[in-house]
């Protein structure tokens, strides 16, 4: 399936209408569907609430924007809305998270492999590396908190393995700035996967921060407090990696695209017909904003959208478990770090450098992250279980 | 942490603030309240999500081949949802206990009453048990204990709040008896019905284990409720208990 975007006008704005009932629909069970559709439907709420976030930056800045600019973010509202109600009410808040990290290594890994610019896929396996280890360190809270397996929730798609350590991710503001895409050289797709970063990630700290202190245990809100401001880093870093020059209207152009390439990719990759059915919908409602936009941008800026959209969809993201490929980067890169704009060796890191010094200070009175997952090796059924060498049978062996 | 047993500034009672309740009274006699019967407009509302909803989740299928009765699959599937919900139950149940236990030990030597360490820990550890011989009998029963049944998920959603409590910094020993004695109270219940729905299944050797489960559950029942009585006894030096006593034993 190819989309030619330019051409392909969507669902006219005066058609796309909601009403409260349509947006709070069935939620997706929490058991019975596949880890996948959580990770699409955590994702898109992401896309959506970027798209609400930029336009309201866009709206204080441009004047003669507002109204447009108004008129397509009441619509991206109630999208979000209906999205992220998907969500069912029996995943506690810390089984959300385990989701949103799931979707934070499995997207990003998708990302960094499609990625053609070389420092762009770097930056994103630097971050790949940082969620990795917060899956484990909040299915170790998971565990020893509630009693759960976080692999109930991720379905053995993605390892529960320690990643680059979180307490050793904290640095100072000005290693975690990177450079930029060129806006006039770079490819349309390097574009739309720095957008979908900087929305998953950005949702991520904002849900970490409402999250966090509706925890009792002290512990579970230094956790959230820790990884929310790692997050707070990560929304730094990749935001930077977006060009600084493109216009006010060019950005809107780029997010409303970005959203039809990330409906389009659910679309192509949904296994649930209902939820799949939401996509298409919501498929054809961006590609209206999209057009809108570009009208927009004739009018206002006098260019021809197609100077910075591609004329077809590039391939959309995969949704499939980037085992191997995350296996191989957390053998490969998981001691770099950053100084200043540049992922380097360790053994490259001045000592004393900045980011030395602030997270020395920062972890003095001790590291939740360190404290919640001592010892934790993620096991079948919790590490309760100890099930001594325990493993499911495969399905070659039942025959046999 | 020291208890708080003195009187202190509440701000939460409407007596706080007699100026300001009574501006508000007086606001709500000059605006009418909405019309229309707000009992039957949420009660038709929620009444047309219940009837579109699916459900929570399904029990898994058997991991292994079991020679069953099809027309027995029901009560299979019952036995197994069953099992996972006081799985999840006691695997939870054994965490609780573990910050209960953090309590405890962080009051040793300000109250005479009550558990000690040593106790808790007892109980913490039949709950452990418990767990254990719970993944061992679903397995025995061609079942995967490491999945969530829907019964184990509502089971898990119901006892949130248990949790909330007793890792709480702030909550007192005593607010946490009163949340383990809700658990306690739902788990000897629950051990009841599973026995039920395993002797109806013919698993005997299982209901037998499980009966044993019950016998320690009972005592932890005892035990939590024994307690509670005993810290309300120092802190009050009252002999409470007794009319409860006098109406169970009535009843008996």
């Amino acid at each position: 399936m190819t989309l030619d975007i330019l051409h392909e006008r969507g669902v006219p704005l005066d058609h796309q209408v909601f009403t409260w009932r349509d947006m709070v629909r069935m939620p997706i069970s929490k058991l019975d569907e596949d880890a996948f559709t959580r990770v699409r439907v955590i994702l898109m709420n992401g896309i959506e609430s970027e798209a609400v976030r930029f336009s309201h930056a866009a709206a204080r800045m441009n004047r003669d924007l507002q109204l447009p600019l108004a008129q397509i973010r009441r619509i991206e509202q109630h999208e979000q809305t209906l999205v992220n109600w998907l969500l069912p009410a029996d995943q506690s808040p810390l089984e959300t998270t385990i989701g949103y990290e799931q979707v934070a290594i499995e997207v990003t890994a998708a990302l960094a492999q499609q990625e053609p610019d070389p420092y762009v896929s770097q930056v994103l396996r630097f971050g790949l590396l940082e969620d990795f280890d917060h899956l484990y360190r909040y299915s170790a809270l998971l565990d020893r908190l509630e009693g759960k397996d976080a692999n109930t929730l991720t379905q053995g798609y993605t390892d529960i393995i320690p990643g680059r350590p979180t307490i050793i991710e904290h640095r100072a503001p000005e290693d975690d700035l990177r450079r930029s895409y060129d806006r006039m050289t770079a490819q349309p797709i390097t574009k739309l996967n720095t957008m979908t970063i900087v929305s998953g990630e950005h949702q991520t700290h904002d849900y970490y921060m409402h999250v966090g202190p509706l925890f009792a245990d002290p512990v579970a809100r230094m956790l959230y407090a820790e990884i929310a401001s790692i997050e707070e880093q990560h929304v730094t870093q990749y935001e930077c990696l977006c060009d600084p020059t493109e216009s006010w209207l060019e950005k809107w152009l780029l997010h409303e695209a970005n959203e039809v390439y990330n409906y389009y990719s659910c679309v192509s990759s949904e296994s649930n017909p209902r939820i799949r059915s939401l996509w298409e919908r919501f498929l054809d409602y961006e590609l209206g904003h999209l057009h809108f936009a570009m009208e927009q941008f004739k009018n206002v800026e006098r260019r021809d959208p197609s100077e910075i959209l591609p004329a077809t969809l590039p391939d959309p993201i995969v949704y499939e478990s980037q085992r191997a490929y995350v296996r191989q980067v957390l053998h490969d890169e998981v001691n770099l770090q950053a100084v200043g704009t540049e992922i380097v060796e360790q053994s490259r890191v001045p000592v004393g450098s900045p980011s030395t010094r602030y997270r020395e200070q920062l972890n003095s009175e001790g590291s939740p992250s360190e404290i919640t997952a001592a010892g934790y090796m993620w096991t079948p059924g919790t590490e309760l279980a100890k099930p001594a060498g325990w493993r499911p049978a495969m399905p070659e062996q039942e025959a046999a | 942490m020291m208890p708080r047993r003195a009187p202190g500034m509440n701000y939460s009672g409407a007596m706080t603030s007699p100026e300001g309740t009574n501006a508000m009274i007086e606001a709500t006699q000059h605006v009418p309240a909405t019309t229309g019967d707000s009992d039957l407009q949420l009660a038709a509302m929620r009444s047309v999500y219940i009837d579109e909803a699916e459900p929570i989740g399904t029990v898994p299928e058997p991991m292994t081949s079991v020679a069953m009765d099809q027309a027995a699959m029901p009560l299979h599937l019952m036995l197994i949802g069953k099992l996972g919900a006081r799985l999840a139950f006691e695997r939870t149940g054994t965490r609780l206990y573990e910050a209960l236990l953090l309590k405890v030990q962080s009051v040793q030597g300000q109250a005479a009453a009550g558990p000690s360490a040593e106790d808790v820990r007892r109980l913490r550890d039949e709950e452990y048990q418990h767990f254990l011989l719970l993944q061992e009998a679903i397995t025995q029963l061609g079942g995967d204990p490491t999945a969530v049944t829907p019964m184990a998920d509502v089971c898990t959603v119901a006892s949130t709040g248990i949790l909330q409590v007793l890792t709480d910094p702030r909550t007192s020993v005593d607010q946490c008896l009163d949340a383990m004695l809700t658990a306690e109270l739902a788990d000897n219940d629950a051990w009841r019905m599973l026995i039920d729905v395993s002797i109806e299944m013919q698993q005997t050797e299982l209901a037998n284990r499980f009966e044993r489960a019950l016998a320690d559950e009972a005592d932890h029942l005892d035990k939590v409720r024994g307690w509670i009585l005993m810290r309300a006894r120092e802190i009050t030096g009252l002999n409470l208990g007794q009319g409860d006593g006098r109406r169970e034993s009535q009843a008996a």
